[in-house]
């Protein structure tokens, strides 16, 4: 197994957030301001690394009819760590996450990297691809994030870029804006990227028959 | 991509559905034994409850560790400290969070957080207010040794960003100063003094900012008032 490539494939070539469309609710929520997205990437980061390493240690031990509610408890344990963590020692960035610390809980990345990856592959491996996946979740979090906080705000990280001269346009780090900032990135990298949607059959479907591509 | 082709129904001759029903009897006496409580298999909901239970077990004494480091209530930190610097000057500050231990009159409010006194003499609050969003504000608000508002200041705005900060607008502030009676927000031009226009569009945020100079005030008399 080639374990650079089992790193460097979750921060491009499978994006989670820009190729596996996962963790959406984060990247809408909390990209209003650059530096509260790559606050969220590391902690995500930091509870999917872990939790990949858990799960894959205990892989031969959780029977398969309760392994999804023995992964979410896992997850669960990483984050209520990584809370009282940023509670006790990083109380600003805990404040700006609120409650969608919580949700990472339920951040479809983790728990679809445990089901797809850790309880198949050896705790290195694992850890691996936690590491890439969380830097690839982070590195979305930051362009989408940068984008937001300097057209809607003028400021970036912090740092006032432009505030009389050219008015900052308000819509983007409203949720509105976050839908079209999400849109444009993800058309314009799969563009570049030159990707190719998935072959997805219409058998499961609901409006198969209504529509073009049946025929 | 090609039209879908349509698969061929094959009819099953009469025999092999015969068949087939004999069998059924079979399959429902097997089907019957399995379902007795001996054959359930428990291994799978112990071993969830173990991994539930470590991971509890190492939470509460993650817990403990924490609590340990958990912020100090009692001292000023952070943007509060660095307004109450601003506002009132450098001095020793005291925070005072039980009242009636301290031997005031009333207790504290709960949407006040701290009653800040420097060099025993000057006092500032720490209010919450709902803003647009609940406990959207969380404001300083320094007194005048006569009960009226010295000055104020916005430690944390929740509200919607773009809209609900304009409250942190110095001229709408400063419009709170010398305030020593209940004021009210009003959209328009302020027609006495208890009138305060409101910022526009950020009404419900101003009237945060009101209820929170008005509980200051409120306060200020209950406990050092006539």
């Amino acid at each position: 197994m080639n374990y650079l490539s089992v790193f460097t494939k979750g921060i491009i070539k499978e994006n989670p957030v820009f190729f596996m469309l996962l963790g959406m609710c984060p990247i809408l929520a909390l990209t209003s301001a650059a530096q509260n997205a790559v606050g969220m990437g590391i902690a995500t980061m930091f509870v999917l690394t872990c939790s990949n390493i858990i799960i894959s240690l205990l892989k031969k031990v959780i029977p398969a009819q309760v392994r999804l509610p023995c992964y979410i408890v896992i997850i669960a344990g990483f984050v209520t760590f990584v809370t009282l963590f940023l509670k006790a020692f990083i109380p600003p960035l805990y404040n700006e996450l609120g409650i969608f610390l919580s949700l990472i809980t339920v951040n479809c990345i983790i728990l679809g990297r445990a089901e797809a990856f850790a309880s198949k592959n050896n705790v290195f491996a694992s850890a691996l691809d936690g590491l890439g996946m969380g830097l690839g979740f982070t590195l979305a979090l930051f362009i989408i994030g940068s984008i937001r906080e300097i057209l809607g705000a003028g400021t970036w990280f912090g740092i006032v870029l432009f505030q009389e001269q050219i008015s900052p346009m308000m819509v983007f780090i409203l949720p509105a804006g976050g839908f079209f900032t999400l849109g444009v990135v993800i058309a314009v990298i799969n563009r570049l990227l030159k990707k190719r949607p998935h072959n997805i059959s219409c058998d499961n479907c609901p409006v198969k028959g209504m529509c073009k591509r049946g025929e | 991509m090609g039209k879908a082709k349509k698969k061929p129904t094959v009819k099953k001759p009469a025999s092999a559905v015969k068949h087939e029903t004999s069998k059924k009897p079979e399959i429902k006496i097997s089907n019957k034994k399995e379902k007795s409580i001996t054959n359930f298999n428990f291994k799978p909901t112990l071993i969830l409850a173990v991994i539930t239970a470590a991971i509890t077990l190492l939470l509460v004494l993650a817990q403990h560790v924490a609590e340990i480091y958990a912020e100090d209530e009692n001292i000023l930190t952070g943007k509060l400290k660095e307004k109450c610097a601003e506002l009132m000057g450098e001095g020793e500050f005291e925070v005072i969070l039980d009242w009636e231990e301290a031997g005031y009159s009333a207790a504290r409010p709960k949407e006040i957080l701290k009653l800040i006194i420097k060099d025993e003499k000057d006092i500032a609050f720490q209010v919450t207010a709902k803003g647009f969003n609940e406990n959207g504000l969380n404001i300083l608000v320094v007194m005048n040794n006569d009960g009226s508002v010295k000055t104020l200041a916005v430690i944390e705005n929740k509200d919607t960003k773009g809209i609900g900060d304009k409250v942190e607008n110095e001229s709408f502030l400063n419009s709170f100063i010398g305030k020593s009676a209940e004021v009210r927000i009003i959209k328009g031009t302020p027609r006495s003094d208890s009138e305060i226009a409101a910022v526009t569009t950020a009404t419900k945020s101003s009237k945060g900012v009101a209820n929170a100079v008005n509980t200051a005030i409120e306060a200020y008399q209950m406990i050092f008032g006539e």
